[in-house]
């Protein structure tokens, strides 16, 4: 019954020992590789499947005994097929003997092709509307900045006011199209890292430089508590000053005048901790997963608006590329504390 | 900001054309303005514009072909090219660099981020 579903299974299942030297592979397996089980018996994974990852991930399979954690970047390898490229998400799992030692590993792949090119059909459409966006956007930046001049006739108060309305809109929507477009580059693992050895201190100065006007005229205090020994992080620079920028300037939305904001940074361990607290409104239990997600924004009476609910999307995107998490604690009323980790950099 | 200058503006689309035309004419730049990809060349020959404006994305002829004709003409290779366009990404603004572009700038941009950099060249 099990060698008839194992050899019925829509997936490609191949089985392999510690030395990765193939024990049997299903018939899925066989048509995608395009081999037969006999032919291959006692060859290495690595002279059928060119996927440098998943040798890596045989390798720690074997040596820690466990199942490795799986980003979405390591999981998908590429094939050719019939001369055309297909993705395979992969998983593997290690199989014991009774003293509990790896005797082999399974490693299934399933064709997520079609996932891939939905994946790039949504990119392109974000790519599309995003700069589509900007050309209409120009006129009006334009048109309301001069007539906000006076140099096109004189203004009534009203006018201005409405002005000032078009154009903090304007940037409103030029920042949803900007963060439609980022977040679908990052989700598609088509933005690259640019990894460098970064200077915590510096990063933290660059995100803040941007904020200190608003917040002086928010009356709102900005402090920093920053150890003087931070080791330098492997990081995107511009990449972890974005977060740092998105969630300080959240704080800045969603905290009342006379209220402050602290930023600090500590190592732990080989992380580095940044947080950004506030002594805002506070966010109610139910969100503190959901935020993270694409498109959810809390809704309350008083809640100033202003974005399209991405912003933290993103910042968990960059944050997990970069290996670490992030989270909120928050209580209503007292404020909120948004966290993340980056590891520290090998130097 | 020098007055009187010429400044020739390609681009197709009406309502940017209005808006960056006031724009200059405020600026008291002179402006001509040419619609067609294939028509700038002639018409950069013939005006002498001290510096051109340029969209990407023209009808007749792409921008980046555009630049690299007057850069490859003798009477209008000196002229101060500064793309104008809607493309946020590296691989566009090192295409227009390599076709001879001497400043790129992205939509939207705000008429004093204009004035800047029109100024670099002026």
């Amino acid at each position: 019954m099990y060698k008839k579903i194992y050899t019925q299974l829509a997936e490609a299942v191949v089985v392999t020992d510690r030395e990765h030297r193939i024990v049997s592979l299903n018939r899925k397996a066989q048509e995608l590789l395009n081999v037969n089980a006999e032919e291959v018996a006692g060859k290495r994974i690595g002279e059928l499947v060119d996927a440098p990852q998943l040798k890596n991930l045989l390798d720690d399979t074997v040596f820690f005994g466990r199942t490795p954690k799986l980003t979405y970047e390591n999981s998908i390898i590429t094939l050719q097929r019939k001369g055309r490229k297909r993705y395979h998400k992969i998983s593997v799992t290690p199989i014991f003997t009774a003293k509990g030692e790896v005797e082999s590993v399974v490693t299934s792949m399933v064709d997520v092709t079609i996932l891939k090119e939905i994946e790039q059909m949504k990119t392109d459409f974000f790519t599309t509307a995003s700069h589509e966006f900007r050309t209409p956007l120009t006129s009006i930046i334009m048109g309301v900045a001069m007539m906000k001049t006076g140099q096109l006739g004189e203004l009534t108060e009203r006018g201005r006011e409405i002005l000032d309305a078009i154009e903090e809109d304007c940037g409103r929507l030029l920042r949803i199209a900007d963060n439609l477009l980022e977040l679908s580059r990052m989700e598609t693992g088509s933005i690259a890292m640019e990894m460098e050895e970064s200077s915590v201190y510096r990063m933290i100065k660059a995100a803040l430089g941007t904020l200190k006007l608003q917040a002086e005229k928010r009356k709102i205090a900005l402090y920093t508590k920053l150890p003087p020994d931070l080791p330098l992080i492997r990081s995107d620079i511009n990449k972890i000053i974005w977060v740092i920028t998105n969630l300080v300037g959240n704080a800045l939305r969603y905290t009342g005048e006379g209220g402050s904001i602290t930023i600090k940074a500590m190592r732990k361990g080989t992380m580095i901790y940044f947080s950004v607290q506030d002594t805002g409104k506070g966010i109610a239990p139910e969100y503190h997963e959901k935020i993270f997600q694409k498109f959810i924004q809390i809704k309350n009476g008083d809640s100033p608006g202003g974005g399209a609910g991405l912003g933290l999307t993103i910042c968990k995107e960059i944050v997990e590329a970069h290996g670490g998490e992030i989270w909120v604690k928050s209580e209503l009323g007292k404020g909120s504390t948004f966290t993340f980790t980056i590891p520290v950099g090998h130097s | 900001m020098p007055i009187g200058k010429k400044i020739l503006l390609v681009e197709d689309e009406k309502n940017i054309i209005l808006g960056v035309k006031t724009c200059l004419e405020i600026a008291a730049f002179k402006v001509i303005v040419v619609e067609d990809g294939k028509k700038v060349l002639d018409t950069a020959v013939s005006e002498k514009p001290d510096l051109i404006l340029l969209d990407l994305m023209l009808p007749g002829l792409h921008g980046n072909e555009v630049c690299q004709q007057l850069k490859a003409h003798a009477e209008t290779k000196h002229i101060p090219v500064i793309v104008l366009t809607a493309r946020t990404e590296q691989k566009d603004r090192d295409e227009a660099m390599a076709a001879g572009a001497d400043s790129f700038m992205t939509k939207p941009f705000r008429p004093e981020e204009l004035w800047q950099e029109i100024k670099r060249f002026l």
